[in-house]
């Protein structure tokens, strides 16, 4: 089974291990790929961790801890999961009144104001209306009330295109459907957001300077590839991740809206993810993550916006933000 | 994960890898030694500049249909286009003095009216198909099919008009043959034809729109996954029916260069070229799923076809013949072609 859990909700998951424990009583042999550490210690037996394609090394889980599996993971020592905040929210940049979909059963009536710098987690169950709403703000989705405001000024997002110009960028959920062009290399992945800036006086594309910023990106964010050549399909997740976040950076976006970023991604890429979020949050950059893993949305956001059935149940401070919380909320209008 | 440095690779693979990746120019090549082989003559400059001549018309054709491939549509109306704008501009560029005219108080137009009418007519086709496509959301199949069969209805009525009620247009300008049979002599038995220097220049274009512009660019992004070439804020719309558009203008081109270099056009002129032109792309290694596809591929597709039919005539094999190894040679590169995108998985 290879991550069958990445699209399940928790009683879902449940299910499922339910009936991976009938069949190992039945005496069925099961290898389970997870880049979810929880599950791991929850269902496998013996575990075999593997990086950059060579096998590391196999254990029986009882001999494992979770610091254990992923210094193995990563190659390293890691003192912590996430990275020290440095950000300070400032003034606000982005904000959003009554925004509701012109869909009855997708979100209505949302609110919410982003800082300056500020990293503003959104929580919730799945299917509760979190990318609709972020993808609606960023103009993939039909409005039917509500405003926008960046900087004070109203402003009207028709389409991507609009929200590109208004200097925000969306890392989608999905980076097969929605991100990556499969056939394409990594250059031309890299560059397609923003390819009206590479223009010279006659229309043309400066080929030189497109390779030179991808080449950068490339640098900077460590992308594990021969080189800018290499198709983006033949890149692991966390890679071709880190392709697509360097195609919405050369775009020069002040608000980032980014869905489940670290989804389908080993824990190595996972903490230079984080590292990276955190440090475009200190340079200035305001940041909205929808994220499905509390660890990750207590260790990284400022504050939580938690949603339910397409509605925003609560906005928690950091300091008051806990598990326990986040779950009231995610579940406040349930039936 | 990472492809195996290609440094690292032993000699045999490194030649495997260039032979598969580059299997339609082998195939190509080993066409002309063949044909070579059972009749030397055929390597001459004069066997070859026929060749080039006859395939310049399927080349223009092409490079508009390797377009719409690339965003991962067909255009299946490209044929009888192509028989339209044959037509319109032979209707207009007939001689003062002939008698059938179609136009009998037609006055002597400059060349270059009746070529654009021609082209800017295919363009509009071309429109009407973009938009049913990206507006409308019709499947560029049925789309294209519909155009289709409308265009040979309008060409057939126009056709049809009296006085030339369905016959043959000839007669036609020397002016305007000498463009498709003329050529620029440069010593002896070396020439190039005009109709050459044309499709040249149109492959020149379309490589450059394709490799060195931002549109080309969305063209391959919106047939690699429309989704992210959407949400990356590439217009799709837009792109959609520019393409449509420029293969219409393309076919428009040959078209009107197909009556010129045959001398006369009927309304059963390009009848199934679009068929040509797809097996030329998909030979050629545009992917008919999007995404893929270059210039000089279609461009030696285009010749594998020009060299058959002309080699195989050459020397003596049967026509019928010549279909079954067509059919073959379409399998075959397209059958290597996919082996080339397995192997990578």
């Amino acid at each position: 089974m290879d991550e069958p859990t990445s699209s399940l909700t928790e009683n879902e998951v449940e299910h499922l291990f339910r009936i991976i424990r009938d069949l190992k009583a039945k005496g069925v042999s099961i290898i389970y790929i997870s880049h979810k550490l929880e599950e791991i210690f929850e269902i496998a037996d013996e575990v075999t961790i593997m990086r950059d394609g060579k096998v590391v090394g196999s254990w029986s889980i009882s001999e494992l801890t979770p610091d254990m599996m992923i210094a193995n993971m990563v190659g390293r020592q890691m003192s912590d999961r996430f990275p020290q905040k440095t950000n300070k929210p400032a003034e606000v940049i982005l904000k959003v009144e009554n925004l509701t979909s012109i869909d009855s059963k997708s979100f209505k009536n949302v609110s919410f104001e982003l800082r300056k710098g500020e990293i503003l987690g959104i929580g919730g169950l799945v299917g509760a209306q979190r990318t609709e709403l972020i993808e609606a703000i960023f103009g993939l989705r039909t409005i039917k009330e509500g405003k926008i405001f960046i900087k004070g000024k109203e402003v009207v997002i028709k389409n991507p295109q609009d929200a590109i110009k208004n200097k925000i960028a969306l890392l989608t959920e999905d980076r097969k459907l929605t991100g990556i062009i499969p056939e394409l290399n990594i250059l031309e992945n890299t560059t397609l957001a923003s390819l009206k800036k590479y223009l010279n006086g006659f229309g043309l594309l400066n080929d030189k300077k497109r390779v030179l910023d991808t080449q950068n990106f490339i640098d900077i964010l460590r992308i594990k590839t021969p080189s800018y050549k290499a198709l983006i399909k033949n890149l692991s997740g966390g890679n071709q991740q880190k392709v697509l976040i360097a195609r919405w950076l050369l775009t020069e976006p002040e608000i980032l809206l980014l869905d489940e970023p670290t989804r389908g991604i080993d824990v190595g890429a996972k903490f230079e993810i984080y590292n990276l979020i955190n440090q475009l949050a200190t340079e200035g950059k305001s940041i909205i993550m929808i994220s499905s893993e509390m660890p990750e949305l207590l260790g990284m956001s400022d504050r939580i916006l938690v949603m339910c059935e397409g509605r925003v149940s609560g906005i928690l401070e950091r300091n008051e933000a806990t598990e326990e919380e986040i779950m009231k909320l995610a579940t406040k209008f349930s039936a | 994960m990472i492809q195996g440095g290609y440094f690292k690779m032993s000699f045999t693979k490194k030649a495997r890898q260039v032979l598969s990746q580059n299997a339609i120019y082998f195939i190509l090549l080993a066409l002309i030694v063949v044909i070579a082989f059972i009749s030397p003559d055929f390597l001459s400059w004069r066997c070859f500049r026929d060749i080039l001549l006859q395939s310049s018309t399927r080349a223009i054709i092409a490079l508009g249909m390797s377009l719409v491939l690339i965003t991962g549509g067909v255009d299946l109306s490209a044929g009888r286009a192509v028989g339209l704008a044959a037509v319109v501009s032979a209707s207009m560029l007939q001689t003062a003095d002939y008698a059938r005219r179609f136009f009998p108080d037609l006055p002597q137009l400059p060349l270059i009216v009746p070529i654009l009418i021609a082209m800017v007519i295919t363009l509009l086709f071309g429109i009407i198909n973009g938009v049913a496509i990206s507006r409308l959301n019709l499947p560029p199949f049925i789309a294209t099919l519909g155009s289709m069969v409308i265009i040979y209805g309008a060409n057939s009525l126009y056709f049809n008009m009296p006085p030339n009620n369905s016959q043959p247009i000839g007669g036609l300008r020397p002016d305007f043959t000498n463009l498709g049979t003329g050529y620029i002599g440069i010593s002896g038995e070396y020439s190039i034809p005009y109709i050459l220097i044309i499709a040249l220049i149109v492959a020149l274009v379309v490589w450059v729109l394709l490799n060195k512009t931002a549109l080309g660019k969305s063209i391959y992004a919106v047939g690699g996954n429309v989704n992210a070439a959407r949400v990356s804020g590439i217009n799709v719309t837009k792109v959609l029916i520019f393409v449509y558009a420029f293969a219409g203008l393309l076919y428009g081109l040959a078209g009107v260069l197909e009556a010129a270099r045959t001398g006369g056009a009927t309304n059963n002129y390009g009848n199934m070229y679009e068929l040509d032109a797809i097996a030329a792309c998909v030979v050629g290694g545009v992917s008919t799923t999007g995404g893929i596809g270059t210039v000089p591929g279609v461009l030696a597709g285009v010749l594998i076809f020009g060299v058959i039919n002309y080699g195989l005539t050459f020397i003596g094999v049967d026509p019928y013949w010549q279909l079954i190894i067509k059919g073959l040679i379409i399998g075959v590169a397209v059958a290597l072609d996919i082996r080339k995108y397995l192997a990578k998985r």
